[in-house]
């Protein structure tokens, strides 16, 4: 009788373990981009120029380096939505626009920016904090008297959440773009571009603009917190560094699916 | 030299860059301290050369100057400030004013050689390009370092990586130089060559120096005084 009644027992304190685990876990992700967020509102007019340098060059590698691969991929995405939209709601140009705001601009533009910067710049985030502190660069900047925190987390937090912003933004208009294009290619329609572009714009709500914010602001900071404080909590050994690139990319592609779904959620019950 | 109570007179202890009473690491490793107590004062233009073999606790010893040092037991008072009471603020502040060179150097990956050695002038100063520049030239003069204007990291032999992380430390011009086994890794001759060029760099500027090597014959060949670490008495 006690072996049956262990059993459940055991699998309760094994979850219950795992959930307190995983809340402590998003509370240090939590305090991290708050403290980020702290030092980069009120703290801004004191950043420093060396800083301003770091977050300018996290921009340009995260943003403005992404661009023809985002831009490839929006089109591809940009195409395939429309070639999908007119095969089945030809005839309806309104359903056509409100299929791309609900597809494209809600859904598809905000998840699909976030992983291309996750794989391609949270990765490398990891990997370059998880150096750092195996190489003992991070612990002689704090030697040194500079605040790694300042110094390293922070440009990079406001630089990935402006870049996803950004790249977020470049991936609809390409993808509305090449939808627009690739419907004029496939189905003879009457409407031109301003028409088409009218019929978007009427779709979009203030909500839509709000949920695009939270879907690419807040999740630039998620994948950045996540990805410095995974790195730099690697182990001390050059083998811990792809482990927790690993952790790092797991982890932030949770976080971005669970914060997609409640964003959505509140947007849909709004 | 370990038992030798520090001078306490009132002159003296005016110009201390550097004190240690009684002081040593304790590691939950070992359940006890690493090595035993350290008592010594360093003031301007001094050169004080800690030696003990690997693992011994050098590096512990020379982190607990800066406050970077968990388990330090002992008073550690630099710059006048007493380390252990000074908050994560204040002992930022504190490593701004001192020049500390880890074992690693501790180069910055992801910059290059000099970006790596005007770091801490640009970032804690924000002088302009022009001095920084200056004085990057000359730092790089007195150590024997070439041009390193746009330079990559990978392109710096050990030797050049080991001057640069001093240089680096030394641009600000603070009174009080640590270095970590500076010349770690290096062969006799180059590591001679090394001590020389802190020798050159001590006696032009007055800079105190306290120096931790496995190899302390080469870094007192040009003066200082040597403090052999002594393993710590069981608990």
């Amino acid at each position: 009788m006690a072996s049956v009644l262990a059993l459940p027992r055991i699998t309760l304190a094994a979850v219950g373990a795992r959930v307190i685990w995983w809340f402590g876990y998003v509370l240090q992700i939590a305090t991290l981009i708050g403290h980020g967020l702290w030092r980069l509102t009120f703290g801004y007019g004191q950043m420093r120029s060396v800083t301003r340098g770091v977050l300018v060059r996290q921009v340009l590698f995260t943003a403005v380096e992404a661009l023809p691969f985002t831009g490839m991929i929006a089109a591809i995405v940009g195409a395939s939505v429309m070639v999908q939209a007119q095969m089945h709601l030809s005839g309806s140009p309104d359903m056509v626009g409100k299929l791309l705001v609900l597809v494209v601009i809600r859904e598809l533009g905000p998840l699909v920016t976030a992983f291309i910067l996750i794989g391609r710049s949270g990765t490398a985030m990891v990997v370059e904090m998880g150096n750092m502190r195996v190489g003992g660069e991070i612990d002689a900047l704090d030697h040194a008297g500079i605040d790694p925190f300042e110094y390293l987390v922070v440009p990079r937090l406001f630089g990935m959440a402006v870049s996803l912003v950004g790249v977020a933004v470049f991936f609809i208009s390409v993808a509305v773009t090449t939808g627009l294009i690739s419907g004029a290619l496939l189905v003879a329609t009457e409407t031109n571009a301003l028409e088409f572009i009218d019929l978007l714009a009427r779709q979009l709500s203030w909500l839509d603009f709000l949920a695009f914010f939270a879907k690419t602001f807040f999740p630039g900071l998620m994948i950045a917190g996540i990805a410095c404080y995974e790195g730099m909590s690697a182990g001390p050994h050059v083998t811990d560094v792809p482990r927790a690139a690993t952790r790092g990319t797991v982890r932030a592609i949770s976080a971005l699916f669970i914060w997609n779904v409640a964003v959505s959620a509140m947007l849909y019950l709004a | 030299m370990n038992d030798t109570p520090p001078d306490t007179t009132a002159a003296a202890a005016a110009t201390e860059l550097l004190r240690y009473d009684h002081v040593t690491v304790h590691v939950a490793r070992l359940d006890g301290p690493l090595f035993a107590p350290l008592s010594f004062a360093i003031h301007p233009g001094d050169k004080l050369v800690i030696s003990a073999p690997s693992r011994m606790g050098k590096s512990p010893a020379l982190r607990a100057a800066i406050g970077a040092q968990p388990g330090t037991q002992g008073a550690v008072f630099c710059l006048g400030e007493r380390v252990s009471a000074l908050s994560p603020h204040a002992l930022l502040s504190l490593r701004r004013r001192v020049g500390f060179v880890p074992a690693t150097g501790g180069l910055l990956s992801n910059l290059n050689l000099y970006a790596n050695l005007t770091l801490l002038l640009r970032y804690h100063d924000e002088v302009p390009q022009e001095e920084i520049d200056r004085r990057a030239a000359q730092v790089c003069d007195e150590l024997g370092l070439g041009d390193l204007t746009g330079r990559p990291l990978a392109s710096a032999n050990h030797q050049e990586r080991h001057l640069i992380a001093i240089a680096r430390a030394w641009l600000p011009r603070p009174p009080l130089l640590i270095l970590d086994d500076p010349d770690f890794g290096l062969d006799d001759e180059t590591a001679s060559a090394l001590w020389e060029r802190l020798a050159a760099l001590r006696a032009a500027h007055q800079v105190a120096m306290l120096v931790a090597t496995s190899r302390p014959r080469l870094a007192l060949r040009h003066g200082g005084r040597h403090l052999p670490l002594r393993p710590s008495e069981a608990p």
